[in-house]
């Protein structure tokens, strides 16, 4: 789970870049506070396609304020083959 | 190692009695000697003792729990060892040389002590040569016979493995293989020897060898009692991988242990590889059906147990039978086997560890029962006789029981015990008894 530190050192970066590629301003801090704030800066990067490194790291801080919800974690297996081939070891080798 | 195809069993019998005893080894001119049959002897002899060092080993040791490995594979090279020692001291001529005046029916002599009587002479031209096998030098045949005397005491390892003394080991398979293997290979082989004299048919050792080993090995797992944890938690082999490797060069090496023992190479040790190879397949096939059956896996371990049945039933019939009757015997040795493995095993309630005699002793009595239904005069010209058969293995079973008992017995006086204790078992023996272990 990401810091604070490491949330504005991410929206710090993109604030430049926008700057210089797009003439747009933002406010750093309250990227990472609001969340409405962040999700339409993240859009407005993310459509800039004729400056990828904007897209690149909009598309960074979207990954860190909004990460997606980890997999399910995988059902447990059923008892494996290994284990019934070691219980047959219990009386004898065959 | 057979009398059949040399000259008739009457024949035999009248010169024992008739012409007085003539078996011991003798010196003829070496042009007498036959090269094409020295040669196969002498590759077969090597092909035998590959079977021991490393087959058998192998075989075991992929087998065994992993810090057992290296102890068991000790445990087979210094039986080679020291077996390959009595024998030249006085194993040999127990076996085969002419034994004294009442006795012979039971036991060698001491002629050949100290292999003294087998000779050399290039000066003179001469060589020994033993009257069981003529056209070849006696010291061929003394090594060749030596193999299956190394290997039928190391069999029996499997069924104590993991659990025995080294220092009460050696003793006991040294003991072993000269008070029950040497009279039974004389009883069976030697000219004189009174299951030989009665018309027991055993080509090359199914009664010698293998029900001689498989009853000494199913004692020695009752009078040692089990491995700790057996029956309560699994006792896994280390790499079937090894196991398989080792039974390859069982399969490979018991084309010579078969086929040498035409003592010639002629188309008498053409049919018993013949059959020695269809007994083995038929065998696998039929072991690795019943397991495919009962427990819906065909497996490696069954292949491999089931290609040793196989190659254990054809033993004693591979000289006597027709190919077809090599089939059926590998075919009933398979199914016979994996019962005497598995259902018979837990009836007998003795923790053979390796089932020595599942494999061995049950595959041996199959095959030299089934030696006296099929043997065919046209291939062996002899006859089989299953009463007969079923004395020689009544007679081997009960020797072998009662002197294997009596030799525990006395070894554990005289070492101190039979078994390593708890801890060092739990261990295991590669680094209680060696001090050595498989990383």
């Amino acid at each position: 789970m990401p810091t604070d530190s490491e949330k504005m050192a991410v929206a710090a970066h993109l604030h430049v870049l926008m700057r210089r590629k797009m003439g747009r301003v933002t406010d750093v801090e309250w990227l990472v506070r609001n969340a409405e704030y962040a999700q339409e800066i993240i859009r407005l990067a993310c459509q800039q396609a004729e400056h990828p490194e904007v897209a690149d790291w909009g598309a960074k801080l979207r990954a860190m304020l909004f990460p997606r919800p980890a997999a399910p974690a995988p059902a447990p297996e059923a008892p494996s083959s290994g284990v019934a081939a070691v219980a047959r070891y219990v009386r004898g080798l065959r | 190692m057979h009398l059949h195809s040399r000259r008739p069993a009457a024949t035999l019998l009248a010169g024992s009695v008739f012409a007085g005893p003539a078996f011991a080894a003798e010196q003829v001119p070496v042009a007498q000697i036959s090269a094409g049959d020295t040669a196969w002897l002498l590759s077969a002899t090597a092909l035998v003792l590959l079977m021991t060092l490393p087959g058998l080993a192998l075989f075991y040791a992929g087998m065994v729990r992993k810090k057992n490995i290296l102890a068991v594979m000790a445990q087979v090279l210094a039986c080679a060892a020291l077996v390959t020692l009595l024998w030249f001291f006085c194993g040999y001529s127990l076996a085969f040389e002419t034994g004294p005046a009442g006795l012979e029916r039971w036991i060698g002599g001491l002629g050949g002590l100290g292999l003294g009587n087998v000779l050399h002479d290039k000066a003179a031209g001469l060589a020994s040569v033993h009257a069981l096998m003529p056209s070849v030098p006696a010291a061929v045949f003394v090594l060749f016979q030596l193999s299956f005397a190394v290997i039928t005491p190391c069999l029996i390892i499997g069924a104590v493995a993991e659990r025995m003394r080294f220092a009460a080991l050696l003793a006991f398979l040294g003991l072993w293989s000269l008070i029950v293997y040497v009279p039974v290979a004389h009883w069976v082989w030697a000219p004189e020897g009174w299951l030989a004299q009665l018309g027991a048919l055993d080509f090359a050792g199914g009664t010698v060898v293998h029900i001689n080993a498989g009853v000494a090995g199913l004692v020695a797992a009752w009078m040692l009692g089990p491995r700790t944890g057996f029956g309560r938690m699994p006792l896994t082999p280390a790499n079937l991988a090894y196991t398989m490797v080792g039974a390859g060069l069982l399969w490979v090496g018991w084309m010579g242990f078969n086929g040498g023992s035409a003592g010639a190479a002629d188309g008498r040790a053409g049919i018993a590889m013949l059959n020695t190879q269809l007994g083995a397949a038929a065998a696998a096939m039929s072991w690795m059906a019943a397991e495919w059956i009962t427990r819906r896996t065909p497996t490696l371990l069954g292949l491999c147990s089931g290609a040793v049945a196989g190659l254990v039933a054809i033993t004693p019939a591979c000289g006597f039978v027709t190919p077809g009757s090599s089939v059926l015997i590998g075919l009933v040795a398979g199914a016979a086997c994996y019962w005497g493995a598995t259902g018979l095993k837990r009836w007998l309630r003795a923790d053979d560890s390796l089932d020595v005699f599942g494999v061995h002793g049950v595959g041996g009595i199959v095959g030299a029962l089934m030696t006296g239904l099929l043997a065919d005069p046209r291939v062996g010209g002899v006859a089989g006789s299953l009463g007969t058969q079923a004395l020689a293995v009544v007679a081997t079973l009960a020797f072998s029981a009662l002197m294997t008992a009596g030799i525990l017995m006395l070894v554990h006086l005289l070492t101190g015990g039979l078994r390593v204790d708890a801890a060092r078992e739990q261990q295991g023996l590669d680094l209680s008894e060696h001090g050595e272990q498989v990383v």
